[in-house]
């Protein structure tokens, strides 16, 4: 009995829906059933390197390019004017532009839903103006380097959710007019480039926004947030002059990752009170605005860039009432001067988690650390709640020993203590001796174990 | 009137067999939701184009996914939990079984089995020449030694 040939044919077309295109097109040899049943897929992946039998150089083979333009304008073809849910598109110079802009036409006149357009064709290449006035298109993911270039037909993505702009090179016009023209739009993923502007990013209904800059060369003028239904903010990019209007007020989830060149790092490491004048302070301590639009965030993860940068607002550090969970990375070539006021403003954090223990030493270590001998100690830890503390990549120094006795001695409220060796460090006996002699001194419960 | 967990229905297969399932496995099958909510499951639904074996699977999938059904969206353990099961639930059945499960989650229209059923078909034809995918489900191949060079040429991209 012919088993499968009992399905009928839309049930076939399932079966092959959960098949690459390649891999759903070889069956159209079984017989004279299954000729074009390979076609009829919801979600249609074309990928121009990907072969059945790989070989070195064999995508710039002589006829092989045609015969994927050719295999991609036969299955559109074979799919007539029925509806189309998913395109992704992954294709790089020698296919032909113009074939490349009829498909992603053919999609969006059959309401295509989902396109995820990784085109690499040279900086000529521009993509059809209809892209930015498609009524249908719910979540649109662009890949490569060209301008976005909307000017011939405007720009209107009424139903856009997601929208992800990776590696594209953005214009703030291009920006100021982008997010207006989508008025669901849920989740912005994008790389920009600032430059020197004045941007801000103003959405009522955003609520994942995750951007990096694309060039890391001059820090911004200005930029300004007016995302108030954000619940998650990634952001990670040059510090810039300016944070003008920063609203976040329903920010959940942050990760920051705030940069200065090395030059504004010594800057900063220099400045003293007596050097008020001082240019790198002059134009960076408005990163304060930035930090207070967070200040209700809920789970904050700051890298160890950041954690440097905020040395700037030791001042008018923001109290986060909210936050429970703060992760920070360290690095030995940064340092803690915000630390201690960090953990002071946190009143009701319950986990702390330091992705490493060694940092830079400064002038203002001796508090939160025990780098330096001081009077006030652990001061800021006395204040702090926080009941659990993982330390990550522990490398198992005398210097990382002394830390976490310090913490021990110092964080009032710790019950539970978990730290991970970093991989491929061995583990020193008087590390381990330690460790094991302040599990039974410490009321904290204490676990050493590997990285996890 | 009941809650859903202890208002109870019986599905009776084309063999006869009865099997007693709480509302909430019921609705699992959408053909079967509908006919709960036309008010005409007062006696045993009879579904005549499945068998008792078959059905017993469907009852035992369908009360898998009520019982460990993820809290929501960001379950992410509950749902590889669940998935997990899935892939061990269909390896206990050969092809034959698991296109009869095919057939019978399309027509009692359970998007989750009939995914998991197609899904199955498909992994196993993945890596497979035509020849080997038409011994396995014993295609009877219809095309001329032309014919099917013809075929081959049209979409050649695919055998690149």
């Amino acid at each position: 009995m012919d088993r499968i040939s009992n399905l009928q044919d839309e049930l076939l077309c399932h079966v092959l829906s959960f098949l690459t295109i390649k891999e759903a097109a070889l069956t159209s040899v079984l017989a004279k059933r299954w000729r074009n049943l390979f076609a009829y897929v919801p979600n249609l992946v074309l990928d121009d390197s990907v072969f059945l039998h790989p070989e070195e150089g064999k995508r710039e083979r002589d006829g092989v390019l045609e015969s994927f333009m050719d295999f991609t304008d036969r299955v559109l073809a074979l799919q007539g004017d029925s509806p189309i849910k998913k395109l992704t598109l992954i294709v790089k110079s020698g296919v032909d532009s113009v074939r490349v802009n009829r498909w992603i036409r053919n999609v969006l006149q059959r309401g295509v839903s989902e396109l995820a357009l990784f085109i690499d064709l040279g900086d000529e290449y521009r993509l059809p103006p209809e892209l930015f006035v498609s009524k249908t298109l719910v979540v649109l993911i662009v890949a490569h380097r060209y301008d976005l270039d909307w000017h011939v037909l405007g720009i209107s993505l009424p139903m856009l959710k997601d929208l992800y702009l990776t590696s594209v090179g953005f214009c703030v016009d291009q920006f100021d007019t982008l997010l207006p023209a989508c008025p669901a739009l849920k989740t912005l993923v994008s790389r920009m480039n600032w430059k020197n502007s004045n941007v801000t990013v103003s959405s009522a209904t955003l609520e994942d926004l995750i951007i990096f800059s694309s060039e890391r060369v001059v820090n911004p003028n200005s930029i300004s947030f007016d995302t108030p239904s954000v619940v998650y903010f990634v952001y990670y990019d040059l510090v810039a002059e300016d944070y003008p209007k920063v609203n976040l007020t329903n920010l959940v989830k942050a990760k920051l990752d705030l940069v200065l060149s090395e030059y504004q790092i010594e800057r900063i490491r220099a400045a003293n009170i007596d050097l008020l004048e001082d240019d790198v302070f002059l134009r960076f301590g408005n990163v304060w605005k930035l930090i207070s639009g967070i200040r209700n965030v809920r789970l904050l993860t700051l890298s160890s860039d950041t954690l440097e940068v905020l040395s700037f607002c030791c001042e008018s550090m923001p109290v986060f009432n909210n936050l429970k969970i703060l992760h920070i990375k360290s690095s030995e070539s940064r340092g803690w001067q915000a630390m201690p006021v960090l953990l002071k403003n946190c009143p009701h954090l319950v986990t702390l988690v330091l992705q490493g223990l060694l940092h830079h030493v400064t002038d203002k270590c001796g508090d939160a650390c025990d780098c330096i001998s001081r009077e006030d100690k652990g001061r800021s830890l006395i204040s702090c709640p926080v009941k659990k503390l993982q330390i990550k990549r522990f490398q198992g120094t005398i210097k990382e020993i002394s830390m976490v006795k310090h913490f021990l001695d110092y964080f009032p409220c710790l019950k539970k203590m978990e730290i991970y060796r970093e991989e491929n460090c061995p583990t020193n006996v008087e590390v381990l001796e330690s460790l094991e002699l302040m599990m039974k001194l410490y009321s904290c419960d204490v676990q050493y174990m590997d990285k996890k | 009137m009941a809650s859903s967990s202890t208002n109870k229905f019986v599905l009776k297969s084309n063999d006869d067999v009865s099997f007693e399932v709480t509302e909430a496995v019921a609705r699992e099958f959408q053909v079967i939701a509908h006919i709960i909510d036309d008010d005409c499951a007062k006696k045993a639904i009879p579904l005549s184009n499945v068998t008792g074996e078959i059905l017993s699977k469907m009852i035992e999938y369908g009360k898998k996914h009520i019982e460990e059904a993820p809290v929501d969206e960001e379950d992410e353990e509950g749902k590889k939990k669940l998935q997990i099961w899935d892939e061990e639930f269909m390896k206990q059945f050969n092809m034959e079984i698991v296109f009869q499960l095919i057939l019978a989650s399309n027509y009692l229209n359970n998007k989750g089995l009939l995914d998991l059923t197609c899904c199955t078909v498909a992994d196993h034809i993945k890596d497979m020449t035509p020849d080997e995918v038409r011994t396995l489900f014993n295609v009877k191949n219809d095309y001329t030694t032309e014919e099917e060079e013809e075929i081959r040429k049209e979409n050649s991209w695919a055998f690149e």
